[in-house]
């Protein structure tokens, strides 16, 4: 549009200018071009590098060795408690702080955010001086023979510590934007709080929850300082990805590559998944369906 | 198909927002079986009704009861999900995730979404064979109809229409409006319709309240609302108007139009000033030779088809803004044209005692 303005001013003016404009026009686009090349450049450069760095056979290798496999189950297996933990008890959690208005509402939105501002060494920090020996809880977890400290459990706080709150955050912003209306229409056909939220208000947040939990899986996947602090680095009990790639970092240099090719490959997976999902969800989100509808009937 | 008859008796309801009282004293009471509207300005407070109605809110004070049973008072809050009333919301608010179907069984047992109730329910409303479309497949007039089937679907008691025609074209509202109003009367269902469009209320339901500042201005069947408003405000919202000082003298009342007759007889003392009302359909316009009547020059015309508006100008001091008349069809009369008036019928007339009404409001209150 401005540049059709600028034709019409010019030739409007009467000076032989069309072939300024163009030239104008040429110099746009190539700085745009050169711009786009450089930010991307420096964004991809890495990950080719990192792809790259060895030949395939040995990537494989270095995903094949035991201190790999040790690592691939203990994140998997840790990230999948977390995340089940995260989901079953974060999305009513999530839904009740959207949908209800009380005294102290903003405060505790604003508590739920602050581990994702807080550096992860502070959270393992604080995660020590709260479920550690020496900690807040530490004698009474001891007294019921519960020590948690550089084990499995520990590694699962983490976590949950450091990831819950990305769910957390985007399911309460998921159930803000759901249409009141149709919550209380439930309402009126005799549907309860609870079949409220499961027959209705999930289902039409279910793409803004599964984008948030994208984000919390990807983010506990690639969880690294508070667990290192909290629970350590033992291969086969509290050693995820993350870990084995800073030990291996010094020992063997292959071996950590590889083991980042493929987290490397775990995060596109999440982030391609969770733009899927949210693209199927906006097929049938309430208010622009309808908005739809009305402007394809009007020609009729 | 439907419940053993039940009145709607509202009395006394309170209700503030923070320091903002929103209704103060709404009484209200809707036989059984009947369609009413409930219409007022936007801030009148009918939303906040309709709210406490469905159960959404609890009012501070007063009470809601239905066939004798009490769904608010001082102890008492029935929950919206027990309450059986049906809510029809502005844009119909079906769940876009499930189906026509899901939708119209969405509050029956698992039994009865099964059974011959759903399909019923679809040729209620005349939506046969579309079970198993999504809403966003529906026009906006076939997405209200499966509202008003899901909302019949439970039974209710009553059924809530929120502005359920706002949101649709102008083309189409008019006989979706005709298919609610046929689906209910047919389902014997008692309704309420909120609207801020006093057309829509007159022209649609068998009884119109009126609310004004939180509270009930009037109640009536919507001939008789028209015919015989409470008040120059409450005339003048609900239909056009042309407002004017008058002086009451016996059985009639003098004004710059004339003597006129007013309906109900003159409520006040010989010579008090009152406020007159008179509808534009009551100005009858003729050609300034075939007078008597009160001359008067055209200052606009506007043609609408079925009839036309016509301004005009009265050399009086009581008149400050010109006349409007309304004619069926098409009137042959230039801006300038000399003509003479004639006032058909009997006319509304209130004393203005100690408060003087703003007859210019009530004049603009319908000219937007």
């Amino acid at each position: 549009m401005s540049t059709g303005h600028g034709i019409a001013v010019t030739s409007a003016g009467g000076s032989p200018s069309p072939r300024r404009a163009a030239v104008a026009r040429a110099a746009l686009v190539a700085g745009a071009a050169v711009l786009m090349a450089v930010v991307l450049t420096f964004l991809v450069l890495p990950i080719v590098a990192l792809l790259t760095y060895q030949p395939v056979h040995d990537l494989i290798d270095g995903l094949r060795a035991q201190v790999t496999i040790d690592a691939i189950i203990v994140s998997l297996k840790t990230n999948a408690i977390a995340f089940a933990i995260t989901v079953v008890l974060g999305t009513p959690f999530a839904y009740i702080l959207a949908r209800h208005q009380f005294r102290g509402r903003s405060v505790v939105i604003t508590l739920v955010e602050l581990p994702l501002v807080m550096p992860p060494a502070v959270a393992g920090l604080a995660l020590l001086a709260a479920f550690g020996r020496l900690g807040l809880l530490g004698s009474e977890l001891q007294v019921l023979g519960v020590d948690l400290a550089f084990t499995q459990a520990a590694v699962v706080l983490a976590i949950l510590f450091v990831a819950s709150p990305f769910y957390l955050r985007g399911a309460i912003a998921a159930f803000e934007a759901l249409d009141g209306s149709v919550l209380d229409v439930a309402g009126t056909l005799g549907a309860g709080p609870v079949r409220r939220m499961l027959r209705v208000g999930i289902p039409l947040a279910s793409g803004g929850l599964g984008a948030a939990a994208g984000a919390s899986f990807a983010r506990g996947m690639g969880e690294f300082g508070a667990t290192i602090l909290f629970a350590g680095s033992f291969q086969g009990v509290t050693q995820t990805l993350p870990l084995a790639v800073y030990s291996l970092f010094d020992a063997n240099l292959d071996q950590a590559v590889a083991i980042g090719v493929l987290l490397l490959f775990v995060s596109a997976a999440i982030l391609f998944a969770s733009k899927l999902i949210l693209r199927s969800w906006t097929t049938w989100t309430s208010p622009s369906s309808l908005r739809g509808v009305r402007s394809i009937s009007a020609p009729r | 198909m439907t419940n053993p008859p039940a009145d709607l008796v509202i009395a006394d309801l309170h209700k503030s927002f923070g320091s903002h009282p929103v209704l103060r004293g709404v009484a209200l009471t809707v036989p059984a079986g009947t369609f009413a509207a409930i219409v007022g300005q936007s801030g009148s407070g009918k939303t906040t009704l309709l709210r406490i109605l469905a159960g959404f809110e609890r009012p501070d004070r007063g009470s809601v009861a239905i066939g004798g049973v009490p769904l608010d008072d001082g102890d008492t809050h029935v929950r919206a999900e027990q309450r059986r009333i049906g809510y029809v919301p502005q844009e119909g608010s079906l769940f876009p995730h499930l189906s026509v179907e899901a939708n119209v069984g969405f509050g029956l047992s698992r039994r009865d979404r099964r059974g011959s109730r759903v399909p019923e329910l679809l040729g209620l409303v005349g939506l046969e064979g579309l079970g198993h479309r999504y809403p966003h497949e529906l026009s906006g007039g076939q997405q209200q109809r499966v509202a008003l089937a899901r909302a019949l679907a439970v039974q209710p008691r009553l059924i809530l229409l929120d502005e359920p025609f706002a949101a649709l074209d102008a083309s189409l509202r008019a006989s979706v409006r005709d298919d609610v109003q046929t689906i209910l009367s047919r389902a014997g269902t008692t309704a309420i319709l909120v609207t801020h469009d006093q057309d829509e209320a007159l022209s649609v339901a068998d009884l119109v309240a009126v609310i004004r500042d939180g509270c009930i201005a009037q109640v009536d069947a919507p001939q008789r609302l028209y015919a015989s408003p409470v008040d120059v405000d409450l005339g003048g919202f609900i239909g056009e108007a042309n407002v004017m000082t008058g002086i009451a003298r016996g059985d009639r009342i003098e004004t710059p139009l004339g003597l006129l007759e007013v309906r109900g007889g003159v409520d006040a003392p010989f010579g008090e000033r009152m406020t007159v009302l008179v509808r534009p359909e009551q100005v009858w316009v003729f050609p300034y030779e075939d007078g008597p009547g009160v001359a008067g020059k055209v200052v606009h015309t506007g043609f609408h088809g079925h009839d036309s508006i016509i301004g005009i100008a009265i050399e009086s001091d009581a008149l400050p803004r010109p006349i409007t008349s309304r004619v069926l069809g098409a009137l042959d009369l230039a801006p300038g044209a000399a003509v003479r008036i004639n006032i058909r019928g009997p006319v509304n007339a209130w004393p203005q005692g100690t408060a003087p009404i703003d007859a210019a409001d009530a004049t603009v209150a319908r000219a937007g």
